[in-house]
């Protein structure tokens, strides 16, 4: 049976802390740190956030532009641009408040030992196109502030009043109960996460598999949140950092085979996978 | 008249079942290359098929391939039997009933249940029979006059769809067990299974470490019969015994050889093997080589997959067994070759085999089909392979061993 251990125990402290500090941190601090602006879902809106993410700045583009917050906002984006090309959707797995809420939400489903809910082969496809048309919402930044789900879940989370659009209550409370039944579900359909998923091709960190090693047990893809295909079909590439991938290493993880899968970051291998043998 | 004769038929099957299953057993410590103890293993088949006992009082469910999860049935507090036949009484006995042509391992099966003398087969309360492949669909009807039948479909393809399908028949197989049994499956129930299944897994894969090892002291014939009483035993019983028996070898040194050369290091591929049938196994290592490791879905694939569920919900656990009996499966009835290749690839390089001997059962049609592409594969890899087709009966023990000779010969001198 599976055991898991370091890496996830890693994350979750990452999450954690990431979400206190994203949340709370600036009611600590005294005040934002307003150069970065990281490739994440935290709501700007929020002012005891310590950090902003990116998505305010890019969905009101007239607020700053020409105005007198122009230089620090064209350095957020500047730092939201090198996060994003060094190290693809890395921060999505790991620093995401919003992912760790969800992720939260569906570790009390599976504590509770109720069934997933698995989306169905038909209906796949069309979160690809939900997601490219959420990215063309965003960056030309029609509106999508008072629909944005996160904010309705976050600024309440930050002890804030969030506004009462009604569409938008409904869309956060559809994403959350579906993030129940299905771990990061909102994460398939991330503006901000297929943008970072843009540079996963080519980014610093890497997932690897040795195609000869892999049985074709299924369990990494079982495991996989974002339910990459490729991690368990795939057998002649030896990258397979795929735009959706998260780098969550639950496939590594659970993978049962020696050296089938491992995790390259900055060309040093961090992680292998290796049979559990008690 | 014919209740005399019917009886008399029943009385020369027994013996014959008693004399060969016996002649089996004295064989496996032959081939031993240390003076590790496995007699409990020994005595579980023995006791089974040379005594005729049952000493398994708990009620059984029974199971025809490796592809049937035998967690449920252990969930459901009965013991599951893996009782695939490869008794050559049993295939004579199973020709009255299926046709010549048709593999032994269904005629044998087929040839249990009606021959009617081992009393473990006796008193199950169903039978699982996954429609693998022809003979298996076929096999069902013929057995459900003896037994009753649950036959599960098994889908030719290993992709998203057919994997979705399987689910959908597990959910099902686990409502007619539930049916026939009168017991509710619950999750923690699943998981005690899941768990204890899982020990005898873990055990049986260092049980092949020691195996593949550089100086083994263990025979992969001895190997081979451990692995083939699982069938017959309980698997918690079984895997504090194999525990037992892994650290015994951790300790134990190799009996003083004469050798000069080292063994030629073989893997047997193809067609399952198990007990009695140890033909091959036994001449292979009396003849001088050195079995490594096996691909016999009775064997070394039996426990090699683990179960891995995301979670431990019914849902989770149900579809981490689907995963785990159908998706690394090498069995050739699938479309898909690639994953044998990967598989056999993978054992050769970490066993250093330097042969491999390609068993197919006579009638066994799937494994067949493959040898061709096999034989194209191994050439690539430079690794000889040696195809032997034969069936449960010791008619061609000579020519056989004649080729063996000739080929553990040949690897000798590469």
């Amino acid at each position: 049976m599976m055991k898991r251990k370091g890496i996830t125990i890693f994350r979750w402290a990452a999450l954690m802390v990431s979400f206190i500090f994203l949340l709370y941190g600036a009611n600590f601090m005294g005040s934002k740190i307003n150069w970065v602006k990281l490739p994440v879902f935290s709501c700007a809106l929020s002012p005891s956030g310590g950090v902003d993410s990116i998505c305010k700045t890019i969905v009101d583009v007239e607020e700053w532009f020409l105005g007198i917050n122009m230089i620090p906002s064209l350095i957020g984006i500047g730092v939201f641009l090198l996060l994003i090309i060094l190290f693809g959707r890395l921060f999505c797995g790991y620093v995401c408040p919003f992912g760790f809420v969800q992720e939260l939400l569906s570790s009390v489903r599976k504590k509770l030992r109720l069934p997933s809910f698995k989306i169905p082969l038909k209906v796949k496809p069309y979160f690809t196109t939900v997601k490219w048309i959420m990215v063309i919402g965003f960056l030309l930044g029609i509106g999508y502030c008072d629909l944005c789900p996160v904010r309705y879940v976050m600024l309440p989370l930050a002890g804030m009043v969030s506004g009462s659009d009604f569409i938008g209550i409904f869309l956060a409370a559809l994403i959350l109960g579906l993030a129940f039944f299905n771990e990061r579900i909102f994460c398939r359909i991330c503006p901000i996460g297929a943008l970072a998923g843009i540079f996963n091709s080519r980014s610093l960190a890497r997932i690897k598999k040795k195609g000869v090693a892999c049985t074709h047990c299924r369990a990494c893809l079982e495991v996989c949140p974002m339910e990459i295909k490729e991690i368990y079909e795939e057998r002649e590439k030896t990258d397979l950092t795929k735009q959706e991938c998260i780098y969550c290493m639950k496939c590594i993880e659970i993978c049962p085979e020696e050296t089938a899968l491992s995790f390259e970051l900055c060309k040093k291998n961090i992680l292998v996978s290796k049979r559990h043998r008690r | 008249m014919s209740e005399i004769y019917e009886e008399r038929q029943r009385e020369r099957y027994k013996r014959n079942v008693v004399k060969m299953a016996g002649s089996s057993l004295s064989q496996i410590d032959e081939t031993a290359v240390s003076p590790v103890d496995i007699s409990y293993f020994i005595g579980r088949l023995e006791s089974i098929f040379v005594g005729l006992e049952d000493k398994e009082n708990n009620a059984k469910i029974g199971m025809y391939c490796a592809m049937a999860p035998e967690e449920f049935v252990y969930a459901l507090g009965f013991t599951p039997l893996k009782l695939c036949g490869n008794h050559p009484t049993a295939t004579l006995a199973g020709e009255d009933h299926a046709p010549r042509d048709s593999c032994p391992v269904v005629k044998a099966s087929v040839g249990f249940q009606s021959m009617n003398i081992i009393p473990m087969f006796d008193n199950l309360k169903a039978v699982i029979i996954p429609g693998s492949c022809d003979g298996k669909k076929k096999a069902a009807e013929i057995l459900s006059q003896y037994v009753p039948i649950i036959p599960i479909p098994i889908y030719m393809s290993k992709d998203d769809d057919g994997f979705e399908l399987l689910v959908e028949t597990y959910y099902g197989l686990i409502a007619t067990l539930e049916h026939i049994t009168g017991r509710k499956m619950t999750a923690s129930r699943l998981k005690k299974a899941c768990v204890e299944i899982s020990r005898a897994s873990k055990e049986a894969y260092k049980l092949y470490e020691y195996l593949k090892s550089d100086k083994a002291v263990i025979s992969g014939t001895q190997v081979m019969s451990v692995m083939s009483s699982y069938a017959y035993d309980d698997p918690g019983r079984w895997a504090t015994e194999v525990k037992k028996l892994n650290k015994a070898l951790a300790k134990v040194q190799p009996n003083s050889s004469k050798r000069k050369r080292k063994k030629p290091r073989i893997i047997i591929a193809g067609s399952p093997i198990g007990f009695p049938h140890f033909k091959i196994p036994y001449l292979l290592e009396t003849l001088g080589a050195q079995i490594v490791t096996d691909e016999s879905c009775l064997a070394g694939r039996l426990l090699y997959d683990p179960v891995l569920p995301d979670n431990y919900s019914l849902d989770g656990m149900v579809r981490a067994l689907a995963a785990r009996y159908v998706a690394p499966c090498t069995c050739p009835t699938f479309i898909e070759m690639e994953d044998r290749f990967c598989r056999l690839e993978q054992e050769k390089d970490i066993t250093n085999a330097d042969g491999i001997i390609y068993h197919v059962l006579r009638g066994c049609i799937p494994y067949d089909f493959e040898l061709l592409y096999i034989e194209k594969w191994a050439e690539k890899h430079g690794i000889p392979v040696l195809r032997v087709e034969t069936d449960f009966s010791t008619e061609d023990y000579e020519p056989l061993k004649i080729r063996l000779e000739a080929f553990i010969e040949m690897l000798e001198r590469r």
